[in-house]
């Protein structure tokens, strides 16, 4: 074990450290260093941060709106002045580029602004005179203690789509990071802590499957706000279902993006790339398979070869770098495994990312943008979730034969079509049974003011993060009928 | 360094802004000349708001998260090297400050050039090197 510090938990407005005994190790993906220590909490330590919560969700929710609100603009602020400091945070603990960095702060920024519309985004409704001399209105009303399960590959982002709007609401919070890439997190709270919200209104515990078992099977909380694999995901929406509590669970995902032979090939292969090596490959929203028509399939293959052997791969915080590393061994092993069992199964290897070398970070976990052609839909690397900076080519006849694989696989997180006509992309936005359709975009991520969808595998829940689905669900309705004599 | 993402052209052009005014930070508040001084006090001005727009795009517009990689910029083309004391650049600052000017009309068209897949960060590159076009007459009638 280094010298780098043991994170501490942020319970009831202060910083607390765990009594743990299993203390894990946080790396820079890019350059293998040990950045920070964290420990796997307790349950007990669990239980206490959930009864601080329930103790201030008593007094914040009568907090006025408007005051809640203030303490967000408060954040707003700091976060911008902080913009670089977490930004680089993100990099060197995700691995991420410092522009996607940014661009991950800024998204995350983003959903605070949102959150300080509080007063008039949970307004209810009313009518008079639904009977003689009745009127009627709907109230929203705050629930309790909610918590997010956040992963590795947005440390700052994902807490953010959650945390201001459950927080706004007049809930209070409990987060608990990734164990992977939990420093982010720490920024933020160091910035929450700054801003003085109520102690006890928003927590942060660290730890692993414990932590997140204590928080589902609690009675004192009421939600979980999940984003993470398909598996763990199921597992997190059933406990949270068995124990009566709100989830919303958003999953793995293989998204398709279908190229009509009437596309700009140029524009949509840069979109492409954007789409499958952004952020390494490691985005829910990430481009994987490319379904190309076959009038443009060689034209389009040739154009995405080129502008992949253009990706310059390094570590992340230095500028100019175009990729960084994926989050662990673990995963560039898994990267590697995936492209070994394509070729095994006939896919054609057009570029290789196994073998890429960075000067001064032989260690780092990098793998370069690979490319597959004649992959067919049944392959593991056109089925299976790579998390990794794989692209796969997939010929298609028809829009049709398209449409038939897209729907064949279980994943419905996103899916794109790049045409130049108005025709095909009503069809596809229509038919296609995926939760954020890109017409002529790489990477459909709804801003913060928009629902993050997601269908079949890729959500369990009702009600999305984000927009008006995260009103509804950090919210109850109470209907009040009234009769004056 | 090679420029090869919008990040980093941002990122230098901030560097470069930093050492302009520094620039007429000095010269101005060390002017014995009225009308020289009161347009190193202008230009120092613009230089503010130049490094709040640039700052603001950075932290505003690469949200996108756009890979495309930009190939032929370096940043070493563009570098001022401005010694703040003792050259013999200090006794003619006018002269400096149309070097620097120039330096900058040159590298936001060149930025503006480079990135225009993102029209909006683009377009600003290039409003800023016509401001920096419209120094440059500035100061080529005072020094006349």
């Amino acid at each position: 074990m280094t010298d780098a510090p043991v994170l501490k938990n942020y319970i009831d407005g202060e910083w607390v450290e765990s009594n743990s005994n299993e203390i894990r190790e946080v790396l820079n993906p890019a350059t293998t260093e040990v950045i920070a220590k964290v420990p796997m909490s307790t349950v007990e330590e669990t239980e206490l941060a959930i009864k601080v919560a329930n103790k201030a969700f008593a007094r914040w929710r009568r907090t006025i709106p408007i005051t809640r609100a203030r303490y967000f603009f408060d954040l707003k602020t700091v976060m911008e002045e902080r913009f670089e400091e977490l930004a680089r945070q993100v990099v060197i603990e995700n691995g991420k580029t410092i522009d996607e960095a940014r661009g991950e702060i800024r998204r995350g920024i983003e959903n605070v602004e949102v959150a300080t519309g509080i007063p008039t985004l949970m307004m209810g409704y009313n009518a008079e005179d639904v009977a003689v001399d009745i009127d009627e209105m709907v109230i929203r009303q705050p629930m309790g203690v909610f918590f997010t399960l956040a992963p590795f590959n947005f440390p700052s982002m994902v807490p953010l789509w959650f945390l201001p709007t459950a927080v706004a609401c007049g809930n209070t919070f409990i987060l608990k990071p990734s164990p992977i890439a939990p420093v982010s997190s720490m920024k933020l709270f160091e910035l929450i802590d700054e801003i003085g919200f109520p102690p006890g209104v928003i927590n942060l515990v660290h730890g692993d499957v414990d932590v997140a078992n204590a928080l589902l099977d609690s009675p004192g909380t009421k939600g979980v706000s999940f984003v993470g694999s398909t598996p763990i995901g199921r597992k997190v929406y059933e406990r949270a279902a068995a124990h009566g509590k709100r989830a919303q669970v958003q999953a793995g995902a293989k998204n398709f993006l279908l190229v009509m032979p009437d596309a700009d090939l140029e524009r949509t292969a840069s979109a492409l790339m954007t789409s499958c090596y952004g952020c390494a490959g490691e985005r829910c929203l990430a481009g994987a398979v490319i379904l190309a028509m076959e009038d443009i399939h060689e034209s389009l293959v040739k154009i995405l070869v080129d502008k992949a052997k253009m990706i310059r791969v390094g570590d992340g915080l230095k500028e100019g770098v175009h990729m960084g590393p994926v989050i662990t061994a673990k995963s560039k092993a898994r990267t590697i495994d995936f492209i070994e069992r394509a070729l095994k199964e006939g896919a054609n290897l057009l570029l290789d990312g196994r073998e890429v070398e960075i000067e001064g970070n032989q260690d780092g976990f990098f793998v370069g943008p690979t490319i597959f052609d004649e992959v067919t839909p049944n392959m593991c690397i056109a089925q299976e979730e790579i998390f990794g900076p794989v692209m796969s080519i997939v010929k298609v006849k028809s829009y049709e034969e398209a449409l038939d694989i897209i729907h064949a696989n279980p994943f419905g997180n996103a899916a794109s079509i790049f045409t130049s006509s108005g025709k095909w992309a009503r069809k596809f936005s229509y038919e296609v049974q995926a939760g954020n359709i890109g017409i002529n975009i790489g990477i459909a991520a709804p801003v913060a003011h928009f629902p993050f969808s997601g269908m079949k595998d890729s959500f369990f829940g009702d009600l999305h993060g984000q927009g008006q689905d995260a009103i509804r669900f950090f919210t109850e309705d109470k209907v009040v009928i009234t009769r004056w004599f | 360094m090679d420029l090869g993402t919008t990040g980093a052209i941002l990122s230098f052009a901030l560097e470069l802004e930093k050492e302009i005014g520094d620039f007429y930070s000095m010269h101005h508040s060390g002017m014995q000349d009225t009308s020289i001084k009161e347009l190193f006090e202008t230009l120092r001005k613009a230089q503010m708001k130049r490094e709040r727009i640039l700052s603001r795009f950075r932290r505003e517009n690469v949200t996108e998260m756009i890979l495309e990689p930009i190939h032929g910029f370096q940043s070493e083309e563009f570098k001022l090297g401005i010694s703040m004391k003792g050259s013999q650049e200090e006794t003619n600052p006018v002269e400096t400050a149309i070097r620097i000017e120039n330096n900058s009309r040159e590298f936001f068209l060149k930025a503006s050039e480079k990135t225009a897949f993102l029209p909006e960060v683009s377009e600003e590159f290039k409003r800023l090197a016509d401001r920096a076009d419209r120094h440059i007459e500035l100061l080529k009638s005072i020094k006349r």
